[in-house]
């Protein structure tokens, strides 16, 4: 009998071991990341009651894997969520199709979804902190990519700051957790579990880039290759927010404290109101994105304070949405930056007409990520507003705010793509995109509308995953 | 190798104020000194001790596996600082070896001297917070190393721009929360598990210190060789 969890852990990193050496055969380096995450995602989509056969051998979905006395197991909570991120990896390395992010870009990328889903699995929790510091130096790596120079490791180094110094904090309230657990008392066990709650509040805000405010974001969104930042923000962050939910998921004094949702609702109206007071008064592409991804943080935080079935719903519609938007929005950046050094607005004046399927790419992504109607990231914003609305409004509408304020920055740069008065100096440009680039853009922009149109063709997915967990119910 | 194992033993009971003070030395050494031909020696010796202090808890033989983890982790790292020196002689910059022989000493002891107050106030309070915040567990000698690690560690990256510096702290961080965590979960997988987290993050560091040195490019000239199929302008279309 094989287990899942070892297949789950092994297939990507076997796949990165062509992607590696037949990287500068873009077809066979994206083939076998595609095929290791199909792969994967197969195996996660049968029911766990059957198994499956294969040259004789039985792999069961739920089977444990024993490593070191440490159990690593796909438990019903996290089959769904699994799935749903090497779904989003799986569009992410078919956006890159279009969009060459450098040689670190799908290697790393399936070794860090390899570890992520081991720290997702194992128990008890301590090891998934060793997992994500070890994802966080791919990460590392993933958003160096191929550029060197002085000063130029900033946004790298300090992503993987952030993941060491979550480290300890995690080990200590696994610790108090272990002493907690012997306590049989139970005013005495909540006295005694505090210390955890106050650590774990803080590790998790670190590894969301939470806290403190301006860590990793900004220094990832302007180092890294576009792609490599929309990974982190999507795999990477959709990973240490499902290992929160199956922090609420088993146990339950970490469930019911007060201190948790103050926190965590906090960490939500400051990082929204962050990306009000700054999204629309950016200046370049990366910074819109950078202020994006802190609103879509605080949106994630809000939804998570939100303790209901529709709030872990809209995590995992968010997840999805942000994929899209996030690659074909990389698609239109990584472009960008190859018309132009820079991607500040007065730098990229009139660029937009030389090259219209970057503008389609940038237009279309930003406009998704923001949630504006018709498209996937409307659906996700929708469901948004309804899981938080009715709990609470002043912060939905709050929420709404700071996607306006990030639109109104988007809004700003397309305006400067499309500066008609520089149209004349923008077609000194050499660069003519491959017919790859725009069936990239063409599928994804299709995709974008389709299901922004038709929602309900990837609703059941996230469904799915909000009812794998029952600590809401 | 159960000779090791029984100096490991023998060291761990009967040597802990040399050990500690040994600790609290290489510790100021890192902090101090930023250049990798000083500061990467003083980190090997640094996984020695921690690695002797570890075995007062579990078995030497698993204690042995953090200064293995940290000798490979810190080879690993003057390879690559080798490699990113290289790359700076060729561009005309100060390498750690001229640093050494041609001291600047209108600025150098001005710098050391201000970290020397700033490490000095950092093992103070490293000190004061094993007295007022002890880690739980009977080795208290083990929590004073845990706090001078973490909080040096902490300095080191608080106040280094390179990326091999700033490894350094990482790496005597992890140090700091292996012997402060280890002594509450004696297992054999968290001290491995520790190890192979500690050897991929090295990865991460000696890749960004290759970077910081603009030695990158030339690196990654070499591995083409593994490459199978392609032509070299689809390479220099790759990002730049």
């Amino acid at each position: 009998m094989i287990s899942t969890a070892l297949l789950v852990i092994l297939i990507p990193l076997i796949a990165a071991v062509p992607a590696t050496l037949l990287r500068r055969w873009r077809v066979a380096e994206l083939g076998s990341a595609l095929i290791g995450c199909g792969l994967v995602i197969l195996l996660l989509s049968r029911p766990p009651e059957n198994a499956l056969q294969l040259f004789g051998l039985r792999i069961d979905v739920d089977a444990p894997l024993n490593v070191l006395g440490r159990v690593i197991q796909v438990r019903g909570s996290e089959r769904f969520p699994l799935l749903l991120l090497f779904l989003s990896a799986a569009i992410l390395f078919a956006c890159s199709w279009s969009a060459v992010q450098g040689w670190t870009f799908i290697p790393v990328g399936l070794s860090m979804l390899s570890v992520l889903s081991a720290g997702l699995m194992i128990r008890p929790f301590v090891f998934a902190a060793l997992a994500f510091v070890a994802a966080a130096a791919f990460g590392a790596l993933m958003i160096q990519a191929e550029r060197s120079g002085s000063r130029s490791t900033l946004g790298a180094v300090r992503y993987l700051i952030i993941a060491v110094l979550a480290l300890p904090l995690f080990l200590g309230a696994g610790y108090v957790i272990g002493q907690a657990s012997n306590v049989s008392d139970p005013a005495t066990r909540l006295e005694t579990l505090g210390p955890a709650i106050t650590l774990l509040i803080i590790g998790f805000s670190l590894l969301l880039g939470a806290f403190p405010l301006f860590t990793w974001v900004h220094g990832a969104a302007k180092d890294a290759p576009p792609l490599a930042t929309a990974f982190l923000a999507t795999v990477g962050n959709g990973a240490a927010t499902f290992l929160l939910l199956e922090f609420f998921q088993e146990l339950d004094w970490f469930n019911q404290s007060s201190q948790i949702s103050t926190a965590l609702r906090s960490g939500a109206v400051v990082l929204l109101w962050l990306a009000l007071l700054m999204g629309w008064a950016q200046r370049s592409f990366v910074r819109v994105l950078a202020c994006a991804l802190l609103a879509e943080i605080g949106s994630t935080l809000l939804l998570l304070s939100n303790n209901s079935s529709m709030g872990i719903a809209a995590v995992a519609m968010g997840l999805l949405a942000r994929s899209l938007s996030l690659g074909l929005l990389s698609i239109g950046l990584s472009s960008l930056q190859r018309h132009s050094a820079s991607d500040a607005f007065e730098d990229v004046r009139g660029l937009g007409w030389r090259d219209r399927w970057m503008t389609i790419a940038i237009a279309v992504g930003s406009l998704s990520l923001v949630g504006v109607p018709g498209t996937l990231g409307f659906a996700y914003k929708w469901i948004s507003t309804r899981a938080t609305g009715s709990a609470d409004a002043g912060t939905m509408v709050l929420m709404l705010f700071a996607a306006l304020s990030v639109c109104v920055g988007a809004a700003r740069g397309l305006m400067a793509l499309l500066d008609r008065s520089q149209r004349r100096l923008s077609t000194q440009s050499n660069f003519v995109p491959s017919w790859g680039e725009e069936l990239g853009i063409i599928i994804g922009t299709a995709l974008v509308f389709v299901l922004g149109v038709w929602p309900n063709v990837v609703a059941p997915l996230a469904q799915a995953v909000a009812s794998g967990y029952a600590f809401y119910r | 190798m159960s000779d090791l194992v029984l100096l490991f033993e023998r060291l761990a009971q009967q040597a802990l104020g040399p050990l500690l003070i040994a600790l609290v030395a290489s510790a100021a050494i890192v902090s101090l000194i930023r250049n990798w031909r000083v500061s990467l020696p003083a980190l090997i010796i640094q996984s020695v001790v921690v690695g002797v202090l570890l075995a007062r808890v579990i078995q030497p033989s698993v204690a042995l596996v953090k200064p293995l983890a940290g000798i490979i982790a810190c080879v690993t790292l003057s390879i690559a600082a080798q490699r990113a020196d290289n790359a700076r002689a060729a561009h005309g910059e100060q390498t750690a070896e001229e640093r050494i022989e041609h001291v600047n000493w209108r600025s150098v002891p001005s710098q050391v001297l201000l970290r020397a107050i700033a490490v000095l106030i950092v093992l103070v309070g490293a000190f004061g917070a094993t007295v007022r915040f002890p880690l739980p567990g009977n080795a208290r000698e083990l929590a004073l190393g845990a706090y001078i690690l973490l909080a040096c560690g902490l300095f080191v990256v608080a106040t280094s721009p390179e990326g091999l510096n700033i490894g350094t702290g990482l790496l005597m961080m992890i140090s700091g929360v292996e012997i402060g965590y280890i002594p509450l979960e004696p297992s054999i997988s968290v001290s491995i598990l520790l190890g192979l987290m500690t050897l991929i993050v090295t990865i991460a560091i000696a890749y960004l210190t290759l970077a910081d040195g603009d030695a990158l490019t030339e690196t990654l000239q070499l591995a083409p060789a593994l490459a199978l199929v392609g032509d070299d302008d689809e390479e220099e279309d790759r990002f730049a």
